[in-house]
């Protein structure tokens, strides 16, 4: 067992807390760029994510990664995670993950 | 001599009446008490951040919030595996953490739920949680691939547990 290299839940608005750390996000990908994508997070804010989505890939994507900046992730892992997604759900799990139950998870 | 404005609380409370004696006091009903739960079997949503932060009841075993850890759920990445003949080992990683599983594969049905994981997919895996030596594993009983939609949900249960 090991928790040593925890990915944070993050949203747009909670990025910036852990510029330079490892970091795991779902995005709704409004276009794909060479070597990049332009996303939305869960809580309405554009994030680039830099790096090679899967092929082929849905609409909503989980990424994780290191925050590069305030807005955008250089991603390792991509994985798919459909073309239908409760967002407001996974948003509130960010704000809780990051606010009174930090601790289960950082 | 009391001013007539002054709260005598001595003869406010002397009374007792809303106090109840020690003889007619009920038994503590909370469903979380460590002694009366020692036999209950829980399926407990858990993180791995959490698993690693248990603490040691010396009474019952393992707990959270004075809650007996028997069986738990997580939710993960499978980021590891080692298939041998009689068991699979393998990592899963909820973000928090990394976890060894272990499912003992004594049957076809168990050996079709290992033949169905891969390196990079999300599962959902039930297990008893085992402490050897300090080191924590999961003895796995089931390990199911996991609806996306659903991730999140999860790890929200185990936030309200």
């Amino acid at each position: 067992m090991d928790t040593s290299d925890p990915a944070a839940f993050v949203n747009g608005g909670l990025l910036h807390m852990h510029v330079g750390q490892k970091v795991r996000a779902v995005i709704q990908v409004i276009r794909s760029d060479v070597g990049s994508v332009v996303g939305k997070s869960t809580d309405d804010i554009q994030i680039i994510v830099k790096g090679s989505p899967p092929i082929p890939r849905t609409n909503y994507i989980e990424v994780i990664g290191v925050a590069v900046n305030d807005n955008s992730i250089r991603a390792e892992i991509w994985t798919n995670f459909g073309d239908t997604f409760d967002a407001y759900n996974y948003d509130q799990l960010c704000q809780l993950a990051n606010g009174w139950f930090k601790h289960l998870f950082l | 001599m009391m001013h007539p404005n002054q709260f005598d609380g001595s003869a406010a409370f002397s009374g007792g009446g809303f106090m109840p004696s020690q003889a007619t006091q009920a038994p503590d009903p909370s469903p979380f008490s460590s002694s009366r739960n020692s036999d209950a079997r829980c399926l407990i949503p858990v993180t791995v951040k959490q698993l690693k932060d248990l603490s040691r009841n010396c009474e019952s075993g393992i707990s959270i919030d004075g809650v007996d850890v028997n069986t738990v759920v997580l939710v993960g990445i499978v980021c590891k595996i080692d298939n041998a003949i009689t068991d699979c080992t393998f990592r899963v990683d909820d973000g928090t953490g990394w976890i060894e599983c272990t499912k003992w594969v004594h049957e076809h049905i168990d050996s079709a739920e290992v033949e169905a994981i891969s390196v990079g997919k999300y599962v959902r895996v039930y297990g008893q949680l085992k402490s050897i030596q300090g080191r924590k594993t999961l003895n796995t009983f089931s390990i199911r691939y996991y609806s996306f939609s659903s991730v999140s949900y999860v790890f929200e249960f185990s936030l309200n547990f």
